[in-house]
């Protein structure tokens, strides 16, 4: 009666028909069945769903953390680099500031002296406890001579006593072969200034046991040795022994210049002519 | 040629390391002079054309840069070189022992061709206790460093001569 084609539309018609109902009926209305079928399939299913999802977040986070880990680390490693750098750069300043401080002073007394001088930088030390001499930068080529006088704001440090074209040796006024002659500032009693080479110590020898010289006297050059100009600070005195005989007292002074910690130096371009010291 | 040019550059950078490193160090790590453990060195695994050249070349050196005596340097690592040349074949010791020893004794005895120059001008002035501070200080660094002195020195001349003991 009906053809096969037409079975199957009309079966297809209900069933959408059947199926829109059904939902609609749903929809509308929860039913018992229904509500404890659904906490069933919660029941059994929603451990397993909420571990898979757990793991798919762990998996992503690890995935992502990773990721953000090595950034990370990488990030920390250049951070790192930059803080050593910064830290560098702020030692530098530091130093620099230091330095410009020295030379500042060293301008300052520079300008302010009638002395032609030239600033040098001190690049190396005698390496015998037994003996004190100095490298500085500065030789034949920058005006410096043999016996050129070396000061710093301080006082005298001591004097040039070989050169080449670019360095010259200077041999410190605490060294045992270094002499000076110089004078107490208050009471201008005269000495010459001998090094000890142990310890940063000198000897006022030759002032006389009548000559008034006490404990934290000035002595300063006298600009009688032809060397040193007149009127540089030496050190201070420390010690002052008198005995009963002898013609002389024994003087023990503290130089002034910090000689462990020179860097820069002032080479006395123009020292004293000695005929004119002598005339 | 290249080998004195290697020893050339050796002992200038041994000058360097104690004229423009050390100095600047606390008094208390003010060491000895390095050029006389490898003067002992020399002596002891090195011909006499090796060392002689070597030895005059460093002692000019020092006695330029130093304010001591012209000589002074050249005098005493030559004594050292030589009085300790044929010492290895009287004393059964091992080769790092027998180099500690007698680099304190070398110390010593450039100490002593110092205080051979000093006494005369100021006897004085070198009799003190800061001279026999100064004195041990360089003797304890020598026992403290020798060993490793020679350890480098062994590195360092192995590729340029026969191996030290052989």
């Amino acid at each position: 009666m009906f053809s096969k084609k037409t079975m199957v539309a009309a079966g297809a018609i209900i069933l959408i028909v059947l199926n829109g109902v059904v939902f609609s009926f749903n929809y509308i209305r929860k039913t018992s069945f229904t509500s404890a079928a659904a906490e069933t399939a919660l029941f059994f299913v929603s451990p397993v769903q909420g571990a898979v999802s757990s793991g798919i977040e762990f998996s992503r986070e690890v995935w992502t953390h990773y990721f953000y880990l090595v950034d990370a680390a990488q990030e920390n490693e250049e951070l790192r680099r930059k803080l050593a750098r910064a830290r560098q750069k702020i030692h530098e300043c530091n130093e620099t500031s230091k330095e410009n401080r020295r030379l500042k002073e060293l301008v300052r007394f520079n300008s302010e002296s009638d002395l032609s001088m030239q600033a040098a930088r001190v690049v190396a030390r005698d390496s015998s406890p037994w003996y004190r001499s100095l490298i500085i930068d500065k030789g034949r080529a920058h005006g410096v001579e043999n016996g050129s006088p070396v000061v710093v704001p301080d006082g005298v440090v001591g004097r040039v006593t070989e050169l080449s074209s670019g360095h010259a040796k200077v041999v410190l006024i605490i060294d045992r072969n270094s002499a000076v002659d110089a004078m107490v500032q208050r009471t201008r009693a005269r000495g010459v200034v001998l090094g000890l080479s142990s310890g940063d110590r000198c000897r006022f020898d030759f002032a006389l046991r009548k000559q008034d010289v006490r404990v934290e006297d000035i002595i300063i050059t006298s600009g009688l040795d032809g060397i040193y100009p007149k009127g540089l600070r030496v050190g201070r005195v420390s010690k002052v022994i008198r005995r009963n005989s002898g013609v002389f007292q024994e003087v023990e002074i503290i130089p002034y210049a910090d000689f462990h910690k020179l860097e820069e130096v002032l080479v006395v371009l123009n020292p004293p002519n000695i005929d004119d010291v002598l005339n | 040629m290249i080998r004195y040019l290697f020893y050339l550059i050796l002992v200038i950078l041994l000058v360097i390391i104690q004229t423009s490193i050390i100095p600047y160090m606390p008094e208390i790590l003010k060491f000895y002079d390095f050029l006389v453990p490898l003067a002992v060195y020399l002596s002891l695994y090195k011909p006499l054309s090796h060392g002689l050249p070597v030895l005059i070349a460093a002692g000019l050196i020092m006695d330029m840069l130093s304010a001591a005596p012209i000589g002074i340097y050249v005098t005493s690592y030559l004594w050292v070189f030589l009085a300790f040349r044929r010492v290895a074949r009287w004393v059964g010791i091992k080769d790092h022992l027998l180099f500690s020893m007698l680099a304190v004794i070398g110390v010593l005895f450039e100490n002593l061709i110092f205080a051979i120059a000093v006494i005369p001008a100021n006897p004085q002035g070198f009799f003190t206790l800061q001279s026999l501070q100064i004195i041990l200080i360089q003797v304890f660094w020598t026992v403290i460093t020798a060993p490793f002195l020679w350890l480098g020195f062994n590195y360092c001349f192995t590729d340029h001569g026969r191996l030290p003991g052989k």
